[in-house]
Formats: structure tokens, C-alpha cells, sequence
């Protein structure tokens, strides 16, 4: 009487190991049906908390069935440390090649040397790894974003008056290039000011900062945003403190963001903020898939390839070639 | 070792009003300067902070400054209550940011993707809220898992059902009514914060005017004694976690509204601060000691660190320094305040006849180790 269950007990999990081999054994079938080995490539992303790199797994998964390579994609969440581990466990696991978007810059570094001393090849998506230690990398030129929107800001203000600048966090790389663009694009217009405040890419850190700064400096007359997640916070605080006269408004306080994200085309249409800048994330997750391919087949690949941006105004936001369109159907 | 503090002690449970009152006494009695250093020494070092404040930033103390700094205080106020209720019960949350997000995320999907009356989402949000803090309960009392473990699951599973449904994206576009209800003005101030306040009262009156919020401190303080006396120690606790959670739950919709879209990231990582701001407003972590009014202070106590921050310029590195040294200055008090309380009982019993014989109906219990408790002091 005892022993009968356990007995059930043994059937079920002898059953469930016969299934799961069987599961197994035929995905192994289908890598090999086709003759030559399918390639493996780990995609591992910094983080898929955000709408930008969800949609840069997607256009690696779109390319990947495309070029029909068998890719795996893997979320840090923002973490460096669990991304090295990542590493480890797919180049244990025997992948082929590794598409790397790092969480940092710099502490990626031993993760990008294990690739190398297991004798893989890595291609960096999105964030760059300082000494152009990746076999190649593509990055969207953040650089260009921060100038573009610099002078769109400029135009905007009439040259003239005080700037609110949402950085994203310390030492990030998007926000050192971005916040670099922007310092070097408004250097050309000496009648305006530059106030520097860090707000961590968060909506909530924006807020704040919007309501504090106008109260500290009410001569500020334009914002520049890091990204447009922050911009959330800063259309909520200005209209905490009476100053969200839309777009066209004789007070309305100019706003530029970075991404070209849904959320923030639907505002640039609403006229609640003016501009942003367009960065393609399927068209980046599909380069670096591309790059990742060709390093495998033994082709030359360019060590570094940035993908372009352009400026979004009320003009061309119902363009349907922009990310933040493609991505809400 | 179950610390113990006079106020923490298991009273008689009558719901009559008598009980809070006579505890209040006795607690003033024992400690004179350590209550002073407590609830009184917080708004002491706020005033102190907004004076040096004044000087340091002339826009300070104008109307519009002070009115954004307790516009700044409404969400983290309304997470911090609920919070005070786990930790009087010498629990912990650390899911309520998780629970926020999820809040944020279902309710916007219930109101976008599901297409239903708005009334309907705002209620999945205080619904799932108080799921979550359901949940948090049944494994603290029922399993018996640590608070900060079983808080901790929760604040993981949450995070990452709100990130899956939601896809990582913001679920928009937020109805009219949420965004209107959490920016509504009346002569220039926020409604939000006349809002909070009349909430704060009322947690305020059920921790110190029912006989469920004394059965709170009763548990807090000591639980083999609660029990003792007959409160139902699960329920108590459970419901500590249920409150949690629904305002966990409430300030999900808020945050919802304020930044008008249903997302993931809402509440991300707020848990510390409010732990944070709690703690600082006097509830000892040990359980069984704190009030609202103490909390309501602990909240402003942050947000004027933010807006100081902000107004000053100070680079965000610093900001997280300044907001250090408060948490530890307050810590330290805590501490501080807690040793001359345990000093002056200790002290009582050595001179003071054994309670037990007080013809008011005091009574002493024995707990596990041996040590007699006060629980209140003739009148």
C-alpha cells in the first residue's frame, strides 16, 4: 500500500524525462536536417525593461530567421555581473558566436576576453567596449542625436536663454556621447546656457527635477532629454507648475528628446513635445546579427558601424519607417 | 532575543480609547527625553533643515517651493503608511515598488488592452495591490518564511510579471480621469496632498482608536505574548500585509496618472526610500514602536533632501551621501532612543514593586526568557 504512490510518483517523473529527451532529441533533429550545421549565436541584452531594446530583440530575431541562424536571446537586466555569467554559460553551452549589448562599457571587458579565450567571436550592439577589443560593433551615433537635438533646441529657443539638460546616468556610454553632442552642438550659440542635471534615465528623477529646477532658475526656456522615457516626468512636472502650454503656445517651454520611442511620437503629435531624434533599433539588432554572421563565414567586417539618426519634428512623425510606428502594431 | 519596549507590550485589548491613552502616558513617564529625541527631535531636525535650507537657497520658503516639496511627498507618503503597519508588526516589505509597477501595468491593461470602464481598472489596481499583500501574508504567517525572504519573491515575481506583460513598454494612453484626478487643483494646491493627509488621519485613527491597530503594536512588540493575550497574531500580521500592499496598490495608480502611462518601471526601486522614510519617522524596525505622524515627517524629511539636492544643484552622487547620513542619523537615534527606553525599564523593575500586584489590573507576563513585562503603569 505504501509503495504505490511512490511507484506513481516514479512513473510520472520517468515519463516527463522520456518526453523532455524526446523534446530534445527532435529539436536536435531540425538543426541538422538541412544538411550544414545551423549556427548558434547568444544575444544577450543589457536589459529588456525597455521598449528600445525589446524592439532591437526583435529585429535580431526577424534577421535571424531571415539569414535562418538558431539564436537565443538572454536579458541582464541591467546588470554586469549576471551578463559575465551569461557569457560563461553560453560559451559552456558551445555557441558559435555571441551578439553582446553591454550593460557597461568598461565591465564588460573580462566578459568580452572570455569570448575571445574560448576562441568566439563577439559583436557589441548598442554600447561600444572601450580599445575596439569586439571583433566589430554597432552603435547608433549617439553623438550626432545630442548635436541634432542641440540645434533643433536652439532654433526653437531663438537662440537665446537657459537650457534644462536631463542626463541619463553617470558614466553611461549613451549618455557621455549624447551629452557630448549636445554640449559641442549649443557651444554654437553663445547666447545660451547650460544647466546640467543627472536624472538617471527615470521618469520619476525627471519630475523632480523639472519642478525644482524652474523654481531655483526661472529664465530656463528650453529641455533636453537624455531620452524620452525621462520626458514622462518632465511633461507631468511642468504641468505641476503651469507651464505645459502645448507646442506653438507663445509660453510653451521648448522639449527635445532622444529615441524616437512610441510615447514620444504620440506627444510630438499631440504638440506636447517638439522634437526627438530617431534611433532604429530593428535596423541595429539586424546589422549586428548580420556582422555576427559574416565574422562566422569568415568575411570582412567593419570594425565599427554606427547607424544613423534624424531628427522627428510634427512634420515627418507620421513616417511610417520610424521605429516607434513600426513597433506599436 | 525579542526587544522589548514599554509601548511594545501586549495591553489589554478592549477597544476603548482607554488603552492608547494610558500607553501614551507611560511611555512619556519612561522616557522623557528619549520620546523628546523620538517623534519631537524628528521635527526638531525637519524645522532645523528648513532653516539652514532658507538660507542656503532663496527660493526655499516661497509658497510654490513648499507646495511642489509636499507634492514631492504624496506617493512616497502614501507607500510609507502602508509600510508602517508591516514594520509595526516587526515585519518588512520590500515588494511594494514591484507592487506598484503591477498595479500600474494591470489596471493600464485592463483599461487599454481590455477595454473597460476606467472605474474597473482603478479597482484591478487596489485589487491586485492587495493580492500581492495576500500573498506577502499567507507566506510570513502560514509558511512562516522570513519577511524580508518571502517580501523579496514577491517584489521578483511582481517585477517580472509586470515587465512580461507589459512587454518592457508603456501601456498608454491613460484615461483622462486618472491624470485629471492626480493633477486636480484647488487655489493652486494639489488636491493629492489635502488627499493623503485625510489618509494619513485615518490609518492614524485605525492604528491608535481600533482594537485591531493595538493588537498591531501588541504583536510588534512581543507575539508570544499577543498571543498570550489572545490576539490573533496571523490575522493581525496577514492584514498588516494586505495594507501594505493596497497602497502599494494606490500609489501604482498614482504613479500611473502622474506619469501618465502604465509602466513596468513605476515604483522601480522606491522600496529603500520608503523603508527608508518609515524608519526615520521613529517606527522601530524591531517592531511594536512608531506612528503615523512620525512617518508623515520621515517622508518629508526625504523629499526636502531631494528638493534641497535639486535647488542647490548638487550633483546626483551627492544627494545619495546626504540621503545616507540622514538614514544613519536617524538609525542612530532609533538605536539611542531604544537603549534608554530598555534603560529606564530595567531600571523600574529593579526599584519598582512587582506590577503584577497593582490594583488597576495591570498584569505582568512572562515570556520565554524569563523576564516579567509592564504592560501599562498605574495610573
Amino acid at each position: 500500500m505504501k509503495t504505490s504512490p511512490k511507484l506513481a510518483v516514479l512513473a510520472v517523473i520517468s515519463a516527463a524525462a522520456i518526453a523532455l529527451s524526446g523534446c530534445g532529441a527532435s529539436s536536435a533533429a531540425q538543426g541538422t536536417s538541412d544538411g550544414t550545421k545551423t549556427k548558434k549565436i547568444a544575444v544577450l541584452l543589457y536589459s529588456q525593461s525597455f521598449e528600445f531594446m525589446v524592439a532591437l530583440g526583435q529585429g535580431v530575431k526577424d534577421k535571424a530567421k531571415e539569414l535562418g541562424v538558431e539564436v537565443t536571446v538572454l536579458d541582464a537586466k541591467g546588470d554586469s555581473s549576471t551578463q559575465i555569467s551569461q557569457i560563461q554559460d553560453q560559451l559552456a553551452q558551445g555557441v558559435d558566436g555571441i551578439v553582446l549589448s553591454p550593460n557597461n562599457s568598461a565591465e564588460l571587458v573580462p566578459g568580452v576576453q572570455m569570448i575571445h579565450d574560448a576562441g568566439k567571436t563577439v559583436t557589441t550592439v548598442d554600447s561600444v567596449i572601450p580599445g575596439d577589443i569586439a571583433d566589430a560593433a554597432v552603435a547608433f551615433d549617439n553623438e550626432k542625436a545630442g548635436k541634432l537635438g542641440a540645434e533643433a533646441l536652439a532654433k526653437l529657443m531663438g537662440n537665446k536663454g537657459t537650457v534644462l539638460e536631463y542626463q541619463g546616468a553617470k558614466g553611461a556610454y549613451h549618455a557621455i556621447l549624447r551629452g557630448k553632442g549636445f554640449t559641442e552642438g549649443i557651444k554654437q550659440y553663445p547666447g545660451i546656457k547650460v544647466i546640467g542635471r543627472d536624472a538617471q534615465w527615470t521618469a520619476d528623477n525627471a519630475l523632480s527635477l523639472t519642478v525644482d529646477n524652474f523654481t531655483a532658475d526661472s529664465s530656463i526656456n528650453g529641455l533636453f532629454s537624455h531620452n524620452d522615457e525621462m520626458v514622462r516626468g518632465i511633461v507631468s512636472g511642468l504641468s505641476q507648475i503651469n507651464k505645459d502650454a502645448p507646442v506653438g503656445a507663445a509660453n510653451h517651454i521648448p522639449l527635445v528628446g532622444v529615441d524616437g520611442t512610441p510615447l514620444a511620437l504620440d506627444r510630438i503629435r499631440n504638440g506636447i513635445q517638439d522634437a526627438t531624434m530617431d534611433q532604429n533599433p530593428f535596423e541595429m539588432g539586424a546589422l549586428a546579427l548580420q556582422a555576427e554572421v559574416d565574422l562566422l563565414d569568415g568575411k570582412q567586417v567593419p570594425k565599427m558601424q554606427l547607424t544613423d539618426t534624424k531628427l522627428i519634428t510634427k512634420e515627418n512623425v507620421d513616417d511610417p519607417t520610424l521605429w516607434g510606428n513600426i513597433f506599436k502594431d | 532575543m525579542q526587544p522589548q519596549t514599554a509601548t511594545g507590550s501586549a495591553g489589554p485589548v478592549s477597544g476603548k480609547a482607554g488603552p492608547g491613552k494610558s500607553q501614551e502616558e507611560s511611555r512619556s513617564r519612561l522616557s522623557g527625553v528619549g520620546d523628546f529625541i523620538g517623534a519631537q527631535g524628528l521635527l526638531v531636525v525637519v524645522l532645523l533643515f528648513g532653516v539652514l535650507l532658507t538660507f542656503l537657497s532663496p527660493v526655499f520658503l516661497t509658497t510654490v517651493n513648499l507646495v511642489n516639496l509636499l507634492y514631492q511627498c504624496t506617493i512616497l507618503g502614501v507607500f510609507a503608511i502602508g509600510m508602517t503597519f508591516v514594520i509595526l508588526t516587526g515585519g518588512i516589505d520590500v515588494s511594494v515598488g514591484s507592487t506598484a509597477a503591477l498595479s500600474s501595468v494591470l489596471s493600464m491593461g485592463v483599461i487599454v488592452n481590455m477595454n473597460m470602464p476606467p472605474a474597473v481598472g482603478l479597482l484591478t489596481g487596489l485589487v491586485v495591490g492587495a493580492g500581492v499583500g495576500a500573498v506577502n501574508g499567507l507566506m510570513v504567517t502560514k509558511l512562516g518564511i522570513s519577511p524580508l525572504i518571502a517580501t523579496l519573491a514577491t517584489l521578483s515575481a511582481g517585477s517580472g510579471i509586470a515587465f512580461a506583460y507589459s512587454d518592457g513598454g508603456n501601456i498608454t494612453p491613460v484615461p483622462k480621469v486618472l491624470t485629471d484626478m492626480v493633477s486636480a487643483k484647488i487655489a493652486g494646491i494639489p488636491l493629492l496632498i489635502p488627499a493623503v493627509l485625510v489618509l494619513a488621519f485615518l490609518a492614524h485613527l485605525v492604528l491608535t482608536r481600533t482594537t485591531y491597530g493595538r493588537s498591531i503594536y501588541a504583536v510588534g512588540g512581543n507575539k508570544e505574548a499577543a498571543l498570550l493575550a489572545g490576539i490573533r497574531v496571523d490575522r493581525v500580521t496577514m492584514n498588516a500585509y494586505i495594507v501594505a500592499g493596497l497602497s502599494a496598490g494606490m500609489a501604482g495608480l498614482l504613479l500611473t496618472g502622474r506619469l501618465a502611462s502604465g509602466s513596468p518601471r513605476a515604483g522601480d526601486g522606491i522600496e529603500l526610500t520608503v523603508i527608508a522614510a518609515v524608519v526615520i519617522g521613529g517606527t522601530s524596525l524591531f517592531g511594536g514602536q512608531g506612528n503615523i505622524k512620525g512617518t508623515l515627517l520621515g517622508v518629508l524629511l526625504i523629499a526636502m533632501v531631494s528638493n534641497a539636492v535639486n535647488l542647490l544643484g548638487i550633483p546626483s552622487s551627492y544627494d545619495r551621501i546626504v540621503q545616507g547620513v540622514v538614514i544613519f542619523a536617524a538609525a542612530a537615534l532609533d538605536v539611542y532612543r531604544y537603549k534608554y527606553v530598555q534603560k529606564n525599564l530595567s531600571r523600574k523593575r529593579k526599584i519598582g514593586p512587582p506590577p503584577s500586584k497593582d490594583p488597576n489590573g495591570t498584569r505582568t507576563q512572562h515570556t520565554g526568557s524569563g523576564t516579567p513585562q509592564t504592560t501599562g503603569t498605574p495610573a
